[in-house]
């Protein structure tokens, strides 16, 4: 039992740390926070769920390659996909934006189920209700909103829009009191896009939205505060 | 002794200061470890909410929908 304390102790202090940050530290910006330096947490690598999508989605994009050069090797929704990438690559940046958005919001929503699994981070099995998944594996199967954000941050990396202007951004919905995920593209004119999953393109400014954290391939952004 | 002094000072000193540092890096190192922990436990669950048709769209994008549409309909 003694030994337990230390463990109950950091869990209590993780869990206040979490709702206060999470929740009341988030501030409600007029627009996504995108040069906020000190907002820049860490490298991809140090959120270990988060990478594991990255590195499953390298993998299964070699796998794609076959289907990508050979239409009649694709299979289920990778002829979709494959149409998308081959009569995408010609279109206009915007165009390529747009493509993808209608496209990803037209698949199936699927809740992500909770699990418990051994954290990297305390070493304790916690419940984790978040599964970042692949583009191959949401096309496959649908998926919940972080899911429709990050398919389209995988496709628009294939369409050849650079990592450095795609964010996933987890957002505090006050309304619905839940967490919600968009995809923010900077735009070569200095504007900032938010593709929601309703087909809805959130263009500056950005009222309403309270954001939380941001994460591309390269690195984790907190925006709990520090920003405001 | 007055030397002697002086360098025990300096020394004392220099050790104060990097016993500082060390305790900043640590606190900032675990700021962080127990920041991206308390972001991986975040549930992110919010509905998805009813498909608005709201941002037009080009004639050629139309088209790519549909073709993609109608070839993961087909058999195989």
């Amino acid at each position: 039992m003694r030994d337990d304390a230390p463990m109950w102790g950091k869990r209590i202090a993780l869990s206040i740390l979490t709702a206060v940050v999470v929740t009341t530290g988030v501030p409600a910006l007029a627009q996504y926070p995108w040069h906020a330096e000190e907002a820049l947490l860490a490298s991809a690598a140090e959120l270990p769920t988060w990478f594991a999508a990255l590195e499953r989605n390298a993998v299964q994009r070699r796998e794609f390659a076959a289907c990508l050069n050979d239409a009649s090797l694709c299979k289920g929704a990778q002829k979709s996909l494959r149409v998308v990438l081959v009569k995408g690559a010609n279109l206009e940046r915007e165009d390529q934006i747009r493509l993808v958005h209608r496209y990803v919001n037209r698949r199936s929503y699927k809740r992500d189920r909770a699990r418990r699994e051994l954290s990297s981070f305390t070493d304790a099995v916690e419940t984790f209700r978040n599964r970042w998944m692949t583009l191959f594996e949401f096309a496959k199967r649908g998926g919940d909103c972080e899911d429709y954000a990050t398919a389209k941050y995988f496709l628009l990396r294939q369409l050849g829009i650079p990592a450095d202007d795609l964010r996933i951004v987890i957002i505090r919905e006050r309304r619905h009191r839940a967490y919600h995920a968009v995809l923010a593209v900077h735009q070569p004119t200095g504007a900032i896009w938010l593709l929601e999953s309703n087909n809805v393109i959130a263009k500056d400014p950005h009222r309403g939205y309270r954001f939380v954290y941001a994460v591309n391939e390269k690195s984790v952004w907190d925006h709990s505060d520090k920003t405001g | 002794m007055k030397k002697l002094l002086v360098l025990a000072t300096l020394l004392l000193s220099g050790l104060v200061f990097a016993s500082n540092d060390a305790n900043v890096v640590k606190t900032e190192s675990l700021e962080v470890k127990e920041r991206l922990q308390a972001i991986e436990l975040i549930n992110v669950t919010a509905e998805k909410s009813e498909v608005q048709e709201i941002e037009p769209v080009s004639e050629t994008v139309v088209e790519i929908l549909e073709e993609a549409e109608r070839v993961e309909a087909e058999e195989g």
